[in-house]
């Protein structure tokens, strides 16, 4: 399977959910599949959809989307990610949207502050992310 | 400085276009800059293209980078008061190609407005740029004749070349590239038939298109090549190349109408071996001189046939001919040293 993963990004600020990105991509190649990061410079919310709107993505079975920007992206298999801080206490939860192969996966993850952040929060974090990472391969499968 | 190279891609899809990107990466790194690497994954859809075109006008790059670095198109439709264009090739269905069988569209008036509206973004978004480069003459004397617009040459280095050296020469022919249809594998297969020395032939490369693969195959068995033929269908890895570069006769890499000179040809000099190619191999042919540091043939069995046959002969003349291959290399100024000069001045 080829995944390819999208996402917003600051050029030359590395952020919490970047680093969050990468180590899905990791965490899925292990698994066997392909996978990929593509990371979009944010801009104006505007532009920012216009140009998600626009995108093409060929040679891709999934397109797993990571923020919301990213969900408007058109692809016939698509798997949306959000992070969701109301859901901070549960286990991943998913939900089936009425559109054919689209699966939405709420994130348990508190707003992130990177002067909060500690090794240990990213290790705990980590966590989450292998099993989100799990879920989307075994959507997938 | 904060410097942003921005190109596009097809996902999964990987070779010397994304080479060229992240080996530069590394090596603006090296030198202390913060950089960035933007790949907008593209399509080969005719009908979406102006669109595509205008989604890159949306990124927005002026307050994060001081300097934006482009490569293939339509990233360098992006905006940028410090906009450098390392221009490795154009959409060439839309340019020398549209008359080929690759277009694959019809030429009628609907296309041909498509075409000549690429063209002039084309043209108003490199005009934009502080300078182009590109990596073959081939490509920049494209630029003029379509584009109007001047250029200059800067050949693209391989990552560390100190890793390939010269460990002697055994009998093979080495091909290491992606295997495919208009990289003509097939072609060097083929001539194994009629070769009257021992010489041997390794294709290494993973093949994208399973068919072709599979008539790669198909020569070397119903010829009963097997012996004289090795064909590893996957990415080797980088010691495994260095190794087989190391260890070679020569290095035969014969793409049909290449936009440069493809990295095989450099990472042979670089092991101080010659290459084989053909009279059409584009690009290829701004490095390869015939008799000087490689062989350039017609593009048919018999005649590739011969000219390994005569390498294998006369290894003695193509010791000489790696040796002068490597020569080239500093004659071409093919170095980091001299590309990040021309890109960070």
């Amino acid at each position: 399977m080829r995944i390819l993963l999208v996402k917003c990004f600051r050029p030359f600020e590395s952020t919490p959910s970047d680093k969050m990105a990468f180590e899905i991509v990791r965490i899925i190649q292990e698994t066997g599949n392909s996978c990929e990061l593509v990371r979009i410079p944010e801009t104006d919310q505007e532009n920012l959809l216009r140009l998600m709107r626009t995108l093409e993505i060929e040679n891709t079975d999934w397109l797993v989307s990571l923020d919301g920007p990213s969900h408007e992206i058109r692809h016939r298999s698509k798997i949306l990610v959000e992070l969701m801080p109301e859901f901070g206490s549960k286990s991943i939860d998913t939900q089936l949207l009425g559109q054919t192969g689209v699966l939405r996966v709420f994130l348990p993850m508190e707003t992130i502050n990177p002067a909060n952040l500690d090794a240990a929060k990213i290790v705990q974090r980590f966590a989450n992310i292998e099993e989100l990472a799990g879920l989307i391969v075994g959507a997938i499968d | 400085m904060k410097i942003a190279l921005c190109s596009s891609s097809v996902p999964f899809v990987q070779g010397g276009y994304r080479n060229i990107v992240e080996w530069l990466h590394a090596k603006i790194v090296e030198h202390g800059h913060q950089v960035e690497i933007l790949y907008i994954p593209q399509d080969d859809q005719a009908q979406t293209r102006v669109e595509q075109f205008g989604m890159y006008r949306l990124i927005d790059l002026a307050q994060s980078a001081e300097r934006i670095i482009c490569f293939r198109p339509f990233s360098y439709a992006i905006p940028h008061d410090h906009k450098i264009v390392w221009f490795i090739h154009h959409l060439r269905i839309f340019y020398d190609l549209w008359d080929s069988s690759l277009r694959g569209f019809p030429d009628d008036a609907r296309h041909r407005n498509l075409r000549d509206t690429l063209r002039g973004l084309d043209t108003a978004a490199l005009v934009e740029a502080r300078k182009i480069y590109t990596n073959s003459r081939i490509i920049g004397e494209r630029l003029k004749f379509y584009n109007g617009l001047d250029s200059e040459v800067l050949y693209p280095p391989i990552y560390k070349p100190e890793n390939y050296r010269n460990l002697g020469q055994n009998d093979e022919i080495a091909c290491v590239c992606r295997i495919e249809e208009h990289k003509r594998q097939h072609l060097l297969v083929e001539a194994m038939r009629h070769t009257r020395t021992p010489v041997r032939l390794r294709l290494s490369g993973r093949c994208a298109d399973a068919a072709y693969g599979i008539k790669i195959r198909q020569i070397i068995t119903e010829n009963g090549l097997e012996n004289r033929v090795s064909f590893e269908n996957r990415w080797i890895t980088d010691q495994e190349k260095f190794d087989t570069f190391a260890n070679c006769l020569a290095s035969a890499y014969l793409p049909m109408d290449e936009d440069s000179f493809g990295y095989p040809t450099l990472e042979a000099a670089h092991s101080c071996k010659p290459s084989l190619t053909a009279i059409d191999s584009g690009g290829v042919l701004e490095f390869v001189e015939d008799g000087r540091n490689g062989n350039v043939c017609q593009p048919d069995p018999i005649d590739l046939a011969d000219k390994m046959d005569q390498m294998y002969m006369n290894k003695s003349k193509s010791k000489n001919m790696g040796i002068e291959a490597r020569e080239k290399i500093g004659e071409l100024q093919i170095s980091w040293t001299h590309v990040l000069e021309k890109l960070l001045k």
